[in-house]
């Protein structure tokens, strides 16, 4: 019998300065999430340099986009 | 070259819900990774738990007659000095240290053949000769950190 499942997910667009890209997921987003907050998380990031490209090393350079979704998932049996 | 990754783990009902940073900057402090994780997980409705700092190198084995295994090193750890430590004493049967090109090597000291499987290193003397693929699991002393330290590698001979 095929189930079905539903998962929300934030999702963080990273960008690097040499044009390299990465996605950050997290599971069960807040759903009162602010702009606030999401700058200054980017911020942070930024001003401490956590994260690099995985191509060439390259500089964080910041989130392109954030978005929340919902995923769904269907398993079929065969 | 090693790469590291930041595992986040909160919690919700229970259960464990684990988010993978990849590509950290090596040079950020525990601490720095420590408040990364705490924001992002804020950002959610998971019970913060913990963020684990993982570092992935390949490991190179002392020379030798015979197939030569290439163990992938996994460490669950906050800070790994650059300096060579041992693990377990009085019988040392491996000794983790850093090459000048900055990765990690484990060099044997002993045969790390095992008879039995998932045999733990620690006070342990290693004997027999028979050639399995294991899993060892190497206790550190290291008190300096927010996670037990512990290191962790698979061969396959």
């Amino acid at each position: 019998m095929a189930t079905t499942t539903t998962e929300k997910t934030i999702k963080f667009d990273c960008g690097f300065v040499d044009g390299d890209t990465r996605t950050i997921t997290m599971k069960n987003p807040r759903s009162d999430i602010t702009t606030a907050e999401i700058t200054e998380l980017n911020a942070f990031i930024r001003a401490n340099n956590l994260l690099l490209g995985d191509q060439t090393g390259a500089i964080f350079a910041g989130f392109h986009k954030v978005r929340v979704g919902t995923t769904t998932t269907r398993t079929i049996d065969f | 070259m090693a790469s590291e990754v930041l595992k986040v783990t909160g919690t919700k009902g229970g259960a464990n819900v684990t988010s993978t940073i990849s590509d950290i900057n090596p040079e950020a402090t525990n601490a720095q990774l420590a408040q990364l994780g705490t924001k992002f997980n804020a950002l959610t409705t998971n019970l913060y738990k913990e963020s684990n700092r993982i570092t992935t190198v390949n490991v190179d084995t002392e020379p030798g007659g015979g197939t030569k295994p290439t163990p992938t090193l996994t460490l669950s750890q906050t800070s790994i000095a650059a300096s060579q430590f041992t693990t377990g004493t009085p019988t040392t049967l491996c000794t983790v240290t850093t090459n000048s090109d900055g990765n990690l090597y484990v060099r044997q000291t002993a045969p790390l053949y095992l008879t039995q499987a998932n045999q733990t290193i620690i006070g342990t003397t290693v004997t027999g000769a028979s050639v399995q693929a294991q899993t060892v699991y190497i206790g550190v002393t290291e008190t300096d950190s927010f996670k037990g330290f512990e290191v962790a590698f698979e061969i396959t001979a």
